[in-house]
Formats: structure tokens, sequence, C-alpha cells
């Protein structure tokens, strides 16, 4: 894949701001860490058209917002990894118990989630979407994964293709991807 | 995020991002970004606004359909 050529580029930079960026994480800044972050640039720019309407097609969804279901999974690290360890991916079912779910991303304040879900993963909105018709069906299963990761060699080694894989086996022809 | 959208549609699968935090998502050039006035933590609308919720969700597939090429992007005014 494009991006996966232009890795060994960017690895020296990477490791000289993880050096540059330590002192202001120790010190609780990182605003400052990521001022100086160097922003990893792709070869080319994919792009894939729709090959049907939306209202014919099954979407999937992918959310950085770090969720985790209570006594299913074990909780994110709250906190960015800088190392290779390839990241998990939380598998959170559309009909989820909601008293099950937790947030344990700690980079966005969460009080707006807790008070309705659908702000940053949209369970209720994406049904009413596909039973109204307006789309064409929507993945039962969500893909959760945990947004500050600097380090994008394990996400472009071991997430992006566990992603892509699980989305193929669940026949997702089009993805909305929900940040928090 | 942006490079999670750059995966899914170098392996065929168009993909489409809501941002409210354009200098973290853009430098990575998503193939597809609705740019909205939004908050973090809401990046789809505020607790109970299920119109907002629901506008920022048909603009998203709205992008997916129409972008004819990558770097298509659909921002609020």
């Amino acid at each position: 894949m494009g991006d996966r050529a232009a890795l060994e580029g960017w690895k020296p930079k990477f490791t000289e701001w993880v050096e540059a960026a330590q002192p202001f994480m120790a010190e609780g800044k990182p605003k400052k860490a990521f001022a100086i972050y160097p922003w990893f640039s792709g070869e080319g720019d994919p792009f894939s058209r729709l090959a049907k309407p939306a209202s014919e097609t099954r979407f999937g969804l992918v959310t950085t917002g770090g969720y985790s279901i209570e006594g299913e999974h074990e909780p994110f690290s709250p906190f960015p990894s800088f190392d290779d360890t390839p990241p998990r991916i939380h598998t959170v079912p559309m009909d989820v118990d909601r008293s099950k779910l937790r947030i344990d991303h700690a980079g966005y304040d969460h009080r707006f989630a807790e008070e309705d879900i659908n702000c940053n993963l949209p369970l209720d909105r994406l049904g009413e979407m596909e039973a109204a018709g307006e789309i064409g069906s929507i993945a039962p299963e969500t893909q959760v994964v945990m947004g500050l990761q600097p380090n994008v060699v394990p996400l472009i080694e071991s997430l992006i293709p566990e992603l892509v894989a699980r989305f193929k086996s669940d026949s997702v022809e089009a993805a909305l991807l929900v940040p928090s | 995020m942006s490079l999670i959208s750059r995966g899914l549609e170098e392996a065929g699968i168009p993909s489409v991002i809501v941002s409210v935090m354009e200098p973290l998502s853009s430098p990575s050039r998503p193939p597809r970004q609705l740019i909205r006035k939004l908050n973090i933590g809401a990046t789809l609308g505020r607790p109970g606004d299920a119109d907002t919720q629901r506008e920022t969700l048909r603009r998203m597939v709205a992008l997916l359909s129409s972008a004819d090429a990558p770097g298509a992007v659909d921002r609020d005014a």
C-alpha cells in the first residue's frame, strides 16, 4: 500500500520527535509536543468510488472513541502509545447493552457521550437511517479503536489491514469514520 | 483516522471522515472529509440533538456518493 511505502522515510523523524517530545509530555504539556509532531505523508492519494446508490450500500462504522464493553474487553490504555505494539480493535454490536459501555479515551470530555451515545457513536441514528431506507444496511459490528496514536507504524502495518479484513468479511461496501 | 480512511480506500472500500479538528485531520490527506463546526466529544451533534446528528451522517453519506476525486471536502459555512 502507498502509505506502507512511505513508512521507512518517516520512522527516523518519529524517533527524533519522541526524544524531543518526551520533556513536554513529562511536564504534562502534550500541546507543545504535538506542535512539533512530524505528520505522516503517504504516497499518492488512494480513491475508490461508491459503486451504487447509498440506499443499496452496506455501510460499516469505525470510531476512534476508545469504547469498551465491561466484562468483555480489556480496557484500552487511555494514553498515547509510542511503541510498535499492534493496537487493539474492540467490536461493539449495534444492539450493545449500553449500560456496559465504557469510554477509556483520556483525550476528550466524555460528558456529551455519557448523556447521549449518539454524539459520536451513532447507534440509534444509523439504525433509523437503515429503517428509513436512506442506507442499504449497517454492519452489525462497529469497529472501535483508540485515537491519539502518534506512532503510525503499527497502525499501517497491523491495525488498518485488520480493519480491512473485518470489513471485507462483513461485506462492508463503504465506511463512515467518526472520531471523538 | 485519516490514515485509516486512506487504507480502506486503497483496499477498495470508499470512506468518509467527519472532522471537527481540521488541523489534525487534513495533514494526512483523507480521501473525503466533512468538516463541521461541532464539539470535540460530540462530533456528530450535541446530546439529544438528533437533527444535527442525522444531518452530519446524511452529509457524510452524500459526500461518499458525490465525490469524484480524492481530497473531496464538504465544509460548514
